[in-house]
């Protein structure tokens, strides 16, 4: 961005003639359009977050431990969800397709005697091209038809992964054997080790999400979505950037897949239901569509929640609880928890700001 | 169509020539027989009552749509048929009566649209900080450069019309097609943007300029050149004196304009 | 021979079931531009509460009745006080609404009731007569005359009454809606209590074969959502042919190929529909971006 300093003015009321200073101006519009200014507060944000989910992971009970894991690996594939919204503004509920790709494919290259980093990233890989595949004719939909084909597809695939029972175990399921190996750790299920994996994998997909996002990948991807028409008579190659939103999406989508079969430790074809894909979708609302931090926090939600809640009610409750966020979200402006924090956050920064 | 009069001076290289350019919509013919000449240097008003036609053949020479038939040559090259994002990248850039923004970008990254375009079309090379200053200085002589820090639905209408025109010039246009910029505008703003148009005729002597509108005044004051539409046919192409003064021109378009005028006491 | 006799008169029946949950789905849809995810979670509180009044020693019938009207009065009471009011915020917003709400009777009713699967009464089990060697009970004769008879008259209301004319113009045209002294709000309740009957008596078809339990219902919405891409998103007519070609058209392919493709299969036909054809086979309006 050009640098420009005007003489900084306190920041007043909007509406009055003199208005905030540029630099206010532009902090409130990067928390408003989750790019711009605020990047390296979001980085902060970020590492923050990973460091509470390690301190809280790390001195509690293993089935604390787990539900971060899971919860964490939930907010990998929600902010793969969330790229097709923010982006292309199009309703994606084909996550639960990316995730039991991932997770499948990982557990037959693992089983098959591949090095399991090497087995992650190749399911990144694999998941990625069959994204960029579906995306093909996926991405030429609009609106409810996109809603209604990626629900369809999430809803087939409990069937088909029991259709194709002698490579997926079906419903009976497969284990994958051994632990994952990256990063100098070696983890599996609730270790320790499979907590820091996990947390270093979903800042590494959070910084770059961060990236794409405010710089031009994200700037050209919002044109095709918001603007289409410009883009479309500015030259930009709209088709190839909407492929790329969506094997974006898919990639992150085979990295939780990844991490769902080391840490779950056992894939069943039972686990991919229509429901989870709504979860995914409906999480990453919640928690901001935008933000990596609202990534985590509505992995965290959906992912966590469940498992938290069983203390108190019985599991199916939370779908429930789940149901009157959802609701109070939607009344509350659906702008989800992250963009509240960060526009509130700015506001105080420059309300504090302005009287020193 | 009638006679041309061509100013006494050589005539200027024609950039775009659109010849007998028809353009049908199921049984409707929005275009009949439609030819137009955009000339370097030249700015070309287009006139004519709504439904005339003149956003059709913006949709036709910018690429959104395709002419039944007809054909665009531009700059010697056949580009007939051709989609939008070859002709921009020739060079053919437009703006859009009711802008058409990202709202989840500010109007400086919206801007920025342009540059891109800039970028493919494989001009002599610019580094992104040109570009970057390009579209400040640009923003700042259309008088947008205090919302640019906004998104576009917290920037004035008019500022965000500019803004669009910034976008286009950014893009380093040979031909620029403007939509209405002028609709929906106060009278200060108008102002500002017979300013800007000014602005743009100074920083690009070369550019071939077609501007759609409706404020008769406006392209009259902006324009050499004028052609004027009605029910998808040319009714008469010259000098905009002589457009405005021709006698068809103003029962199609002008009875009717004044009238408006009067009501709304601009 | 008996297998496609047997597979195409079941996916006739199958497949008006599916034109059911599409018309619950049209009939919402025509009148404010989105799709309800709620429909199967209503028909499952009446069913509940009818399945209750049963086991007390309510008659088949009136039971039947109790659960139509009871789906009816929640689905006009959560249309008019939650979704349509939420309406403001957007079609997107109203999407998630009626997510939000059926997420929450599914959570209220595994709280409250027994998450286990419970049988539910037909209207008669007694093979009737045959055709072929598939056998006809009763309920599937009520079920055939049921649905043709509620077809005829969604038909009906639709095109030759002022209401029902009023109501696929309130999408549109909020003042074409006030024509028949209505507002625009009352005819979308309308349309959900409508919507509400025809989950009832979908839900009353259903339970029976697959039994009661919380989600017994949603299993059919992503049926319900092909039929209307097949059929046309505004088309009540459209939903029949669609259902029941649906019906049979996934009978075939779990008799022929196998049980678990169905659904992929429903996949690859919506997408493909989608693709080609983006208002539905049969459909005229485009979809609105959402």
């Amino acid at each position: 961005m050009t640098t420009q300093s005007p003489a900084e003015t306190t920041p007043a009321p909007s509406g009055s003639v003199s208005g905030p200073s540029r630099f206010a101006q532009k902090l409130l519009t990067s928390a408003q359009t989750g790019r711009g200014s605020l990047i390296w507060v979001r980085h902060g944000t970020l590492a923050i977050a990973a460091i509470i989910v390690l301190v809280i992971g790390l001195s509690s009970s293993s089935s604390l431990r787990y539900g971060l894991i899971y919860s964490t690996v939930y907010a990998i594939l929600i902010l793969g969800n969330n790229a097709v919204q923010v982006t292309l503004g199009e309703i994606n509920l084909g996550s639960v397709a990316f995730i039991a790709f991932g997770a499948y494919s990982v557990m037959m290259l693992a089983n098959a005697g591949v090095p399991s980093g090497l087995a992650v990233l190749l399911g990144i890989v694999l998941t990625a091209i069959v994204g960029f595949l579906l995306a093909i004719p996926t991405s030429r939909l609009t609106g409810l038809a996109t809603a209604l084909v990626t629900f369809a597809l999430s809803y087939s695939l409990r069937d088909l992964a029991i259709y194709l029972s002698p490579i997926t175990g079906g419903e009976a399921g497969v284990f994958v054997k051994g632990k994952l190996e990256v990063f100098g750790l070696s983890g599996a299920g609730a270790d320790p080790a499979m907590l820091i994996i996990t947390v270093i994998a979903m800042v590494i997909a959070g910084v770059g999400h961060i990236w794409l996002l405010h710089r031009r990948p994200g700037r050209v991807a919002l044109t095709v979505g918001e603007a289409r028409h410009a883009a479309t008579v500015f030259g930009t190659p709209s088709m190839w950037v909407k492929l790329g939103v969506w094997t974006w999406s898919a990639a992150l989508g085979g990295l939780a897949g990844g991490i769902y079969a080391y840490s779950v430790g056992f894939i069943s074809a039972t686990a991919w239901t229509i429901m989870f894909a709504i979860f995914v979708f409906v999480g990453g609302l919640i928690g901001g569509t935008r933000s990596a931090v609202g990534a985590w926090v509505g992995g965290i939600l959906v992912g966590g929640m469940p498992i938290w809640l069983q203390k108190f009610v019985p599991p199916t409750a939370a779908t429930l609880v789940f149901g009157l966020i959802l609701v109070v979200a939607i009344l509350a402006g659906g702008k989800g928890i992250a963009q509240f924090a960060e526009r509130y956050g700015v506001r105080l920064f420059l309300k504090i700001r302005g009287k020193r | 169509m009638n006679a041309t009069t061509v100013p006494a001076a050589a005539a200027p290289e024609v950039t775009l020539k659109a010849t007998g350019i028809d353009m049908a919509f199921g049984g409707v013919k929005a275009l009949d027989g439609v030819s137009i000449q955009l000339s370097r240097g030249r700015w070309t008003g287009l006139i004519g009552p709504n439904g005339s036609g003149k956003t059709t053949l913006l949709n036709v020479l910018s690429g959104l749509y395709r002419p039944s038939a007809g054909t665009i040559v531009l700059e010697g090259a056949d580009v007939s048929g051709a989609r939008p994002r070859t002709l921009s990248r020739r060079g053919v850039v437009r703006t859009f009566q009711h802008p058409q923004f990202a709202e989840g970008l500010s109007i400086f990254d919206n801007v920025l649209l342009g540059a891109d375009l800039r970028r493919r079309r494989g001009l002599q090379t610019v580094s992104k900080r040109e570009l970057e200053d390009r579209a400040v200085h640009l923003l700042e002589v259309f008088g947008c450069w205090a919302f640019a820090e906004h998104v576009p639905s917290e920037a004035p209408y008019g500022g965000r019309k500019l803004a669009e025109i910034a976008r286009a010039v950014l893009a380093d246009p040979v031909v620029l097609l403007l939509d209405e910029p002028a609709a929906g505008l106060s009278r200060e703003e108008r102002a500002e943007l017979v300013d800007s148009l000014k602005v743009i005729r100074t920083e690009s002597p070369q550019l071939a300029v077609c501007l759609i509108e409706h404020d008769v005044r406006l392209v009259a004051a902006a324009c050499e050149t004028m052609q004027a539409l009605n029910f998808g046919k040319v009714i008469a192409v010259g000098a905009s004196e002589d457009v405005l003064a021709n006698e068809d021109v103003k029962q199609a378009y002008l009875g009717k304009s004044a009238a408006r005028h009067q009501k709304e006491g601009r | 021979m008996e297998l496609l006799q047997t597979t195409l008169f079941l996916g006739v029946i199958l497949g008006l079931i599916y034109a059911l949950v599409g018309a619950g789905f049209v009939v919402i849809y025509r009148t404010s531009g989105y799709l309800s995810f709620a429909q199967g979670d209503i028909a499952t509180v009446g069913l509940y509460v009818g399945l209750f009044a049963y086991k007390a020693g309510l008659p088949y019938w009136w039971t039947a009745l109790l659960v139509i009207v009871v789906c009816a009065l929640l689905a006009g009471v959560i249309g008019r006080f939650v979704v349509i009011p939420l309406e403001r915020f957007g079609v997107l917003s109203a999407v998630l609404a009626t997510i939000g709400v059926a997420l929450i009777i599914q959570g209220t009713e595994a709280l409250t009731l027994s998450t286990g699967s419970q049988a539910f009464p037909s209207a008669g089990t007694d093979i009737l007569f045959s055709i072929g060697q598939v056998g006809i009970s009763t309920a599937n004769l009520i079920s055939v005359g049921v649905c043709i008879l509620l077809f005829i008259f969604l038909g009906i209301f639709f095109t030759s009454t002022k209401i029902g004319m009023a109501m696929r113009a309130a999408n549109d045209n909020p003042v074409a809606a006030n024509h028949v002294g209505l507002s625009s709000t009352n005819l979308k309740t309308l349309s959900w209590v409508i919507a509400g009957v025809l989950a009832g008596v979908t839900g009353l078809f259903v339970a029976p074969i697959y039994s009661l339990y919380p989600g017994s219902v949603n299993l059919l919405l992503v049926y319900g959502f092909a039929t209307i891409v097949l059929g046309g998103f505004e088309s009540i007519a459209g939903a029949l042919i669609a259902g029941i070609a649906l019906g049979v058209l996934g009978n075939l392919v779990a008799a022929y190929l196998n049980p678990n493709l169905v659904t992929f299969a429903v996949y690859v036909i919506v997408l493909l529909v989608l693709l080609f054809r983006p208002n539905g086979l049969l459909g005229r309006r485009p979809l609105v971006r959402v």
